[in-house]
């Protein structure tokens, strides 16, 4: 026991640690500048010392894992699950409420969000699950189990009207694709979403001219190999991206261009999954109903977005879409973060030397907006930088969850992949105007301790898998 | 697996749109850093007191006087009480309601003005209730008051700066004022100051966080410095008054210094109008009017100085010596060579001081074709120029660099317009014969010709003539130093021209301008008739007084007004007895002038219309 424990600290992947690292110590000094002038460093009544303190328990509890049998996690994967649903069902009797969700629950002191402990739980049971021998994704019993799993913890967070993360749950949808799961539902929400937001963007006629379009493509596509399918759906993709440019250059307005440019991008993805996913001879017959289906969904999706969805969610929506520029209301927050982050320029103004974020344009800089701050003083060079440790970190998360031998350690991989790309995508989405603003952390380097402590632990126990895994 | 492709691809896809939207963001966009700045930094400017013009007794001419602005910040209005409002700013409830709906659904941090230009009365009531009015507040703004109507076009007027003047000089920003015309516009710099800045930084709240680098870029505002004009604020006044109603204008000259004394281009305008809020109005409706009171006809317009232009005709053939102050010439009532030039009746034959007593055309013919035909010079080309010349010295067919904008040089023809007009050879001195009386190809400024009799009262020299002797500097006076100008003529020969102009006055027979006579004042005049092809002639008066040790010249032309002597003799004298005696003792002369009235009665001019204040 002792001498496996010694090889598998020499086992730790040590890239993904230094990336670790480097992020967390890089988010404590953007921390740091955004407490304003000069500070003592520890000073742990101020946020950079709180995260110093948390970074110093994230890190004891890192190694602590290390230490635990590997074993430990599987066997245990339910009982923490069934602690963290509890958890969640006592927040909402006696948890805090912090602007307008009650997602907060008080030890002694200490606030901590549940919420935290149920991604990391329910990543831990659905590996358990698929873990098992019997499982099957193909057995209907199985499969509604694992979408229990999923919705369970979900609709408890949904409850403390903390949407942002409930919505997080959704991260595990590529963690069942990858273990059977038809790729159609994927697309299918892809397609929903991406449809809704083009009813958005543009009229009716425009969609209902580009769906033409790729139904026609489909529709006469009689061979089916790869090349034919980058031509049929590309090629129309890349007509309406030309248009856009077009625009872009003869209306001379950024918001005409962005709306052109997502809406052909979105099309062009859903046609791309759409070819990849249709095969053979039933092209004709999906050809067409892909037209109908879709038409008809354009203009429900108007129907309901206008009369059901209340106005305060419209505006924040059309506000993320570029509708509606309203930079004293719902838009305010991002529009100052966007003035921040488009301010640095390509280098930056210097550690220290932001004015957007430290006079408080910018709210909650130091947690959600915390990209804001790295965008402002660091520039371009420094957001990318972050951007490139965070790919670099995902794709080698998925690389060596791939290599895992036993299907409990990868699909715990991908879930902690997964809920990392979810959480990394939305925040800085949300920063610079391409997610609507929901109020999720930036991992490893938002302030924060519940967040920063959680997603070490989601870390680390995949470290530790992976490290034993032979 | 293709699962594991497919992940990485769109993990690829979401980091590739992340990093460009990025790069749009950050380094191709400008917009968003001009916007971070705006935000951050608030630009808290001081406007200095613009300085106060005096007259050369100390008497103020334009001062300041402080007004406010009302401010309404929407995003902090909270139940506005209307009725109050309108009690205190005395406005009824459809004009609130305008105002509220302009201001509209604005619920912005960005201010809104309210009102503009409330008195500091109306302000003193509205500051004892201000607690009453969330998100109101005020921005104190001076304004021109002039406690005197001195003309608009001696002081001119200040107005907000446009994007022309924006562009040129960085210093003005928009909202700034700017003097305009007159010397509010020559002096615009000593009187406007330098405005002072105080940056701070603010955050999003609007709420000042600290002063920006301690200060470092900080500026106090430095107030406009004061100015002490020359002119006598009684007779410009007073001038004024006997020129209403006619069109034309009158400069008087302090002959020792070139200081000018009087400078009024009728009809004039109230400074005033321009300065309250029915400004915009006003100044369109100066601007159509068209017997032009924007138009500083003292410097700007041009009209041949008629017989007082034999004065330096005269001079020139002395020092020229083509003719002696003995030549004489017989007069039969023309000048019977070449196309005629006609004269009126007066005794025959005239010596040099009667030629300008009696302001015999015929003699200044003879003398004019004397200095033209002068066999000194190979050609009457040459000598057309070298006469120029001497004119020219007399400040004539050039700007004389008065302290005031837009002053015209006026023309003399020179050999050039001639051999265009005739072709070169092909004129003589008998083609530019009328030169010699005044007219024809000669233009000059009413400045000019009261340069001119400041020259001949000084018996050569002259000063710049200037409208501001000194400028005043944290309590000192600092006076301004002008250049001393010579007009080449020798003074031995003044005495001559002056006998002539004492003559022209106090003469007992055939004196032209008799309707000058001041007693105990010797005044020497020259009366002048400007022929005009559009209506009547203007009448033209030059004199300067007493005789010894003079202390004005005058120079006045009337338009329209007909023949010198019987309308600008009069009127001119009455500027200086005025300045030399402080009080009119003819109001046999004073009346007919004062009452007169050319611009109703004339074609050429609409009555003056009245002005909002």
């Amino acid at each position: 026991m002792k001498k496996q424990r010694i090889t598998s600290f020499k086992k730790i992947d040590w890239t993904i640690v230094l990336i670790y690292l480097g992020l967390s110590v890089f988010g404590i000094a953007n921390i740091y500048s955004t407490q304003g002038d000069t500070q003592e460093l520890f000073d742990f009544s101020k946020k950079h010392g709180a995260q110093i303190l948390w970074m110093a328990i994230s890190a004891a509890v890192a190694i602590i894992i290390m230490i635990f049998s590997s074993r430990f996690f599987s066997v245990f994967a339910y009982h923490i699950y069934i602690v963290a649903l509890a958890l969640l069902l006592l927040t909402l009797v006696i948890g805090l409420e912090v602007k307008s969700s009650k997602s907060w629950l008080s030890l002694g002191g200490l606030r901590f969000q549940p919420s935290e402990l149920a991604k990391f739980a329910t990543a831990l049971a659905l590996a358990r699950l698929f873990g098992s021998r019997e499982f099957k994704y193909s057995d209907l019993a199985n499969r509604l189990k694992s979408y229990a799993l999923i919705l369970v913890p979900a609709g408890l967070i949904l409850l403390q009207r903390d949407w942002g993360s409930a919505l997080v749950f959704m991260a595990f949808l590529p963690v069942l694709y990858r273990q059977g799961m038809s790729g159609w539902i994927l697309v299918f929400i892809a397609f929903i979403t991406a449809l809704f937001i083009s009813t958005l963007l543009l009229s009716l006629l425009w969609i209902t001219a580009a769906i033409a379009l790729i139904s026609f493509a489909v529709f006469f596509v009689e061979n089916s190999d790869n090349q034919s399918t980058f031509r049929q759906v590309l090629i129309p993709g890349l007509i309406l991206l030309g248009i856009g440019i077009v625009w872009k250059l003869a209306s001379g307005t950024e918001a005409g261009y962005d709306r052109v440019l997502v809406a052909s991008v979105l099309l062009v993805i859903i046609g791309s999954f759409f070819r990849m996913l249709v095969k053979g001879k039933r092209m004709k017959v999906y050809g067409a109903l892909f037209f109908i289906l879709s038409s008809a969904m354009i203009y429900s999706a108007d129907h309901i977005y206008h009369n059901v969805i209340k106005s305060h969610h419209r505006d924040r929506i059309e506000d993320m879409l570029g509708i509606k520029v309203d930079i004293k209301d719902a838009g305010y927050n991002v529009y100052q973060s966007k003035v921040a982050i488009g301010s640095g320029g390509l280098t930056g103004k210097g550690f220290m030397q932001g004015t957007q974020t430290k006079l408080n344009f910018v709210p909650e800089q130091s947690t959600d907006f915390i990209f804001c701050t790295i965008g402002e003083e660091w520039g371009f060079r420094g957001s990318f930088v972050v951007i490139l440790m965070f790919a670099v970190m995902l794709i080698r998360l998925i690389i060596l969850a791939e290599r895992q031998k036993t299907v409990f350690s990868r699909m715990y991989g991908y879930g902690v992949a997964m809920i990392i790309l979810f959480h990394f995508t939305i925040n800085i989405g949300m920063t610079i105007g391409l997610a609507p603003v929901v109020g999720i952390p930036l991992p490893y380097m938002s302030a924060g301790g519940s967040s920063l402590l959680s997603f070490t632990i989601l870390l680390f126990v995949f470290l530790k898998l992976e490290s034993s895994s032979e | 697996m293709i699962a594991k492709r497919n992940i990485i691809a769109v993990i690829a896809v979401i980091i590739a749109i992340l990093s460009i939207r990025l790069f749009f963001l950050q380094v191709l966009d400008e917009s968003y850093k001009i916007t971070a700045e705006n935000n951050a930094f608030r630009y808290d400017v001081e406007y200095p007191a613009r300085g106060i013009i005096y007259d050369r007794n100390g008497k103020t001419m334009v001062e300041n006087n402080t007004t406010y602005d009302i401010m309404v910040t929407p995003r902090e209005l909270k139940d506005v009480d209307t009725a109050d409002l309108c009690r205190i700013f005395k406005l009824s409830t459809a004009e609130i309601k305008e105002i509220f709906r302009k201001l509209g659904k604005n619920k912005g941090y960005v201010a809104f003005t309210f009102l503009k230009q409330v008195s500091s009365e109306t302000y003193a009531v509205f500051r004892e209730r201000a607690d009453r009015f969330p998100g109101f507040y005020s921005v104190a703004r001076t304004m021109r008051v002039y406690p005197r109507m001195v003309g608009g076009n001696i002081l001119g007027y200040i107005q907000e700066v446009d994007t022309s003047i924006i562009r040129k000089n960085p210093y003005y920003k928009s909202g700034d004022y700017i003097g305009k015309s007159g010397i509010e516009e020559s002096y615009e710099e000593i009187l406007r100051g330098k405005k002072g800045v105080s940056i701070y930084l603010r955050d999003a709240r609007n709420k000042i966080v600290d002063s920006y680098e301690g200060g470092k870029f900080d500026s106090a505002a430095i107030p406009g410095k004061n100015i002490i004009s020359s002119i006598d604020a009684e007779l410009q006044e007073y001038v004024q008054e006997i020129m209403k109603n006619k069109a034309g204008s009158v400069v008087a000259i302090e002959p020792a210094t070139g200081e000018i004394l009087a400078l009024v281009s009728s009809p004039t305008f109230d400074p005033a109008v321009l300065s309250g809020l029915n400004r915009q109005q006003n100044y369109s409706r100066l601007q159509n009017d068209p017997a032009k009171p924007l138009f500083n006809r003292a410097i700007m317009s041009t009209q041949p100085p008629g017989s007082t232009f034999k004065l330096v005709n005269g001079l020139i053939a002395l020092q020229e010596e083509v003719i002696t102050p003995n030549t004489s010439h017989s007069c039969g009532g023309s000048y019977p060579y070449g196309r005629g030039v006609g004269c009126h009746a007066h005794f025959s034959p005239v010596n040099f001081i009667q030629s300008i007593m009696v302001s015999c055309n015929a003699y200044y013919c003879y003398t004019f074709r004397a200095i033209l035909d002068n066999r000194k010079y190979p050609a009457i080309d040459s000598a057309l120029n070298v006469w120029r010349g001497k004119v020219r010295r007399f400040g004539f067919a050039q700007k004389l660099g008065v302290d005031l904008p837009s002053e015209r040089s006026g023309i003399i023809a020179s050999k050039n317009y001639y051999n265009r007009v005739y072709g070169e050879k092909r004129w003589n001195s008998l083609s530019v014969i009328s030169l010699s009386i005044g007219q024809g190809e000669i233009g000059t400024t009413t400045l000019q010709l009261a340069n001119m009799s400041a020259i001949i009262a000084n018996k050569g020299h002259f000063y710049t003539p200037h409208i501001v002797k000194a400028v005043e500097d944290s309590g000192r006076v600092i006076p301004r130093h002008y250049e001393k100008r010579h007009s080449g003529i020798s003074e031995e020969y003044f005495d001559y021209t002056i006998q002539g102009m004492s003559m022209a006055v106090n003469g007992t027979y055939g004196a032209t301008a008799w309707r000058a006579r001041i007693p105990d004042i010797e005044v020497c005049g020259k009366t002048g008739t400007s022929e005009n092809p559009h209506g009547k002639s203007h009448s033209v008066f030059v004199c300067f007084a007493p005789r010894e040790n003079p202390r004005i010249a005058v120079a006045v032309i009337v338009e329209n007004a007909g023949s010198g002597g019987g309308f600008a003799a009069p009127l001119g004298s009455l500027a200086v007895e005025k300045y030399l005696k402080r009080e009119i003792l003819r109001p046999h002369i004073e009346t007919p002038v004062r009452d007169a009235d050319l611009i109703s009665n004339n074609p050429l001019y609409e009555k003056t219309k009245d002005y909002k204040f």
